[in-house]
């Protein structure tokens, strides 16, 4: 069973919604997969750089703040020096499109304890552009914007 | 607990129950004329006691060493009990640690002492101090890893709230097993230097030992620069760091001591098996080993986005060296950083990056 929290309280004019699922309850041991929506809320197309966020698909930097009882649950996985993105580098969200994306978090950070874990993506995105022809673009052009990803909470459980 | 602690935590005749001889001492001491010294000893707020620690965080070979200076501040000469003093090292639970606020076992040892002689004392002349170097590791539990507090342990010395109040640091331990008080003072320091892994060829290796050479060079001129420079809101600190505060000055001097320290004296592996189109990466949790990748070997030695500078930057991701963030790529977003929020700056890889580069230089 899935938790779905969604974008209660996000600034109306948010250009990208934001949900975010995770199991109620795993395993000690069992893979903890965290699914996010995005959704493009405007009338124009977004080209979104996937850096820090989940649009990475696989752990590929800090993005996430993760706690279990309240204690930081340290990143485990890599951490890259970024020069100027490629036009791979970026998504393409379609108006009106949502991008689901499911990262499982137990490759980068420690879920074999039992507890109570909160998952919180804070954002912004890194860079942000609406017209295909600006991307890609270099470091010092980049156009961060915030997004607001509710916080969820899974249960790790003894097997 | 660890099985280990257990059989560590030997008592030599007991617990030690010892306080300020005048307190409950024997009836036949006579500490205060046997060597004829005519100072008094040391009451509240007599001595003032400061620690400090060269690192922020400590990976599992490290030692744990914390500096203690005790200043005689009473204006006139003090006699001090030197078991309760680290003169000759660790001899008494003369500190607090908390671990997450919890209080870590005390492993050393407990002495039954007998009531002190007139040798068993050491004098500090007015306003004279007395620093030594200890190792914690053999006198506490470092089992588990976590954020640690220590003071100097005030409460013990005599009751008196105040008399031995030292500041408090915080630093991040790698959890390590119990060593022998024996054993502590007798680690080997781990051979340091570098080395390369992931089928690098020669013109890599070569480039790879003159961009270390020229991080070394930016990591001990950054450290000497923040050492060497009154504090102050200067060009160079707040392009980087943002308005001045000597706490945020304390913490970026820091972080580059443990960064000199882990260039200078750790083993460290370049690996050159990434493809990826970034300069570098590493993972946080596993010191010293850092993969570069393709825009590495288009960058120049040193400036701006160099190979030297790439290793100032993913040396402080480490969690045991400064474990620093990636908020922000580039010099335009890191100067921005810099006025939007000092905290995020002062944990930026970047950041530190350019202040070791300072191309174009700044003063």
């Amino acid at each position: 069973m899935a938790a779905t929290q969604g974008t209660e309280g996000a600034t109306p004019a948010a250009a990208l919604r934001c949900e975010v699922s995770a199991p109620q309850s795993v395993k000690a041991g069992e893979p903890v997969h965290v699914t996010f929506r995005l959704t493009n809320s405007t009338a124009q197309p977004l080209f979104v750089l996937t850096w820090r966020s989940p649009f990475e698909g696989e752990p590929r930097s800090r993005f996430l703040e993760i706690t279990r009882d309240g204690t930081e649950v340290p990143y485990q996985g890599p951490m890259f020096k970024r020069g100027d993105p490629e036009a791979g580098d970026y998504a393409t969200l379609a108006p009106g499109a949502t991008a689901e994306l499911k990262i499982e978090v137990s490759l980068a950070y420690d879920f074999s304890r039992p507890g109570t874990y909160r998952i919180a993506f804070r954002g912004p995105l890194m860079d942000v552009a609406t017209q295909q022809a600006e991307v890609p673009r270099p470091l010092a052009q980049h156009r961060a914007m915030p997004v607001q990803c509710p916080v969820v909470e899974t249960t790790i459980v003894a097997p | 607990m660890s099985t280990s602690s257990r059989y560590l935590r030997w008592l030599v005749g007991g617990v030690v129950g010892f306080s300020l001889l005048s307190a409950c001492g024997a009836p036949d001491e006579q500490i205060d004329t046997a060597d004829g010294q005519s100072a008094p000893e040391a009451t509240a707020g007599d001595v003032a006691v400061s620690l400090s620690m060269g690192s922020t965080a400590l990976s599992a070979r490290d030692d744990v060493q914390v500096t203690v200076t005790l200043t005689n501040v009473a204006g006139h000469p003090v006699k001090l009990l030197k078991r309760n003093t680290p003169v000759d090292g660790i001899k008494n639970e003369l500190f607090n640690i908390t671990r997450n606020g919890a209080a870590v076992q005390y492993i050393g040892r407990h002495y039954k002492w007998a009531a002190p002689e007139a040798g068993d004392f050491l004098t500090l002349g007015t306003g004279e101090s007395l620093t030594r170097t200890v190792s914690l590791a053999g006198a506490y539990e470092f089992t588990e890893t976590g954020s640690y507090s220590i003071s100097y342990a005030e409460e013990i010395h005599g009751g008196g709230a105040t008399q031995f109040a030292s500041n408090s640091i915080n630093v991040w331990v790698e959890g390590r097993p119990n060593v022998l008080p024996e054993e502590a003072g007798e680690r080997e320091v781990t051979a340091f230097g570098l080395s390369t892994s992931g089928a690098c060829t020669s013109t890599e290796v070569s480039s790879i030992t003159t961009a270390f050479n020229s991080a070394k060079t930016y990591a001990s001129g950054s450290l000497s620069y923040l050492t060497n420079t009154t504090p102050s809101g200067t060009a160079r600190y707040t392009t980087w760091f943002g308005t001045y505060s000597s706490t945020g000055w304390n913490t970026v001097k820091s972080h580059f001591s443990s960064i000199n320290s882990a260039f200078t004296t750790k083993s460290v592996v370049v690996d050159c098996s990434c493809s990826d189109s970034a300069y570098a990466y590493v993972y946080p949790s596993q010191p010293y080993k850092i993969y570069v990748c393709n825009a590495f070997w288009s960058a120049p030695n040193t400036g701006t986005d160099s190979k030297a500078g790439t290793l100032i930057h993913e040396m402080s991701h480490f969690t045991v060296v400064a474990a620093t963030d990636d908020w922000a790529y580039g010099q335009s977003a890191c100067k921005s950083l810099a006025k939007s929020s000092v905290t995020k700056a002062r944990d930026n890889a970047d950041s530190h990056e350019y202040f070791a580069e300072n191309t174009p230089a700044q003063n």
